[in-house]
């Protein structure tokens, strides 16, 4: 039996005296066809496990609505990414990033002709507890999109954590 | 992150969502989920594993071409191979914050 998170989160909350959640829920979903071939498609990957460049600002471990995220170029050393992320247990991710950011997985898969090709820059999030939701599709998802578009990007690989 | 995945897709963009947390996943319906049973932070395979991280993007990414029902999940047949449940999970998490040094997360949000 899979976990049931939404019960575990909802009475967490309520014993750590946090507001209560409140979850998206929908009856339906949007629609964009898929419509090349998957071995000429261009994939874009999208992780939420918190992980940066050494460069870049790292993200908040224990973070409350943060709607920023990261580009990282999908050639770089996994010796140069950090990942900050208090909400899951993340020493399997530190053992190996491919865990929650299969960024060379994804390569290989590429080599392999199983996808057209990968994006030059993947995206990170940290996001956290989301309460202000309603700035998500201007503040996120609208950049993201244009790193997305800029890139040729066909379809999306998003990796939830 | 469902959510993104639904702006995204909103915004004319095929998404395919991979997760480890079934009923919310099952609640936010991103267009196309893949749902594998493992213990949260290993939504994509265990650590060094390679053909099985590899196999499990190829499924996920296969949905791409073959859901055709917008909301659906695909249950993936790979196996954790041990039970785990809400306790470990609890436990596991508590154990990674004492190695790092920290407690567990005392805050209250700002008005």
């Amino acid at each position: 039996m899979p976990i049931d998170w939404v019960d575990y989160t909802n009475k967490y909350y309520q014993s750590q005296g946090f507001p209560p959640y409140m979850w998206s829920v929908f009856e339906d979903s949007p629609w964009a066809p898929f419509e090349k071939p998957l071995d000429q498609a261009r994939i874009a990957l999208l992780s939420s496990a918190g992980i940066s460049r050494d460069d870049q600002a790292p993200f908040d471990p224990w973070a409350v609505n943060d709607l920023s995220f990261r580009r990282i170029p999908v050639d770089t050393p996994f010796e140069r990414l950090k990942l900050n992320h208090n909400f899951f247990d993340h020493r399997d991710a530190l053992k190996d990033l491919n865990c929650v950011f299969p960024v060379q997985r994804l390569r290989e898969l590429e080599q392999a002709g199983f996808i057209g090709s990968v994006t030059s820059t993947a995206i990170t999030l940290g996001m956290g507890r989301l309460y202000k939701r309603t700035a998500l599709p201007k503040k996120t998802v609208r950049p993201i999109m244009e790193v997305l578009k800029a890139q040729g990007t066909d379809a999306v690989l998003l990796i939830a954590a | 992150m469902g959510l993104i995945a639904r702006g995204i897709e909103e915004s004319g963009l095929p998404t395919v969502f991979l997760g480890s947390c079934r009923d919310i996943m099952a609640q936010v319906r991103a267009p196309r989920n893949v749902f594998l049973d493992f213990p949260l932070g290993r939504q994509c395979g265990r650590p060094n594993d390679m053909a099985e991280q590899t196999n499990i993007l190829k499924d996920a990414l296969q949905t791409l071409a073959t859901v055709k029902t917008p909301g659906r999940m695909v249950d993936l047949p790979y196996k954790w191979g041990r039970p785990f449940t809400i306790q470990n999970y609890v436990r596991e998490h508590r154990e990674m914050l004492e190695e790092k040094g920290e407690t567990m997360q005392e805050w209250l949000p700002k008005k």
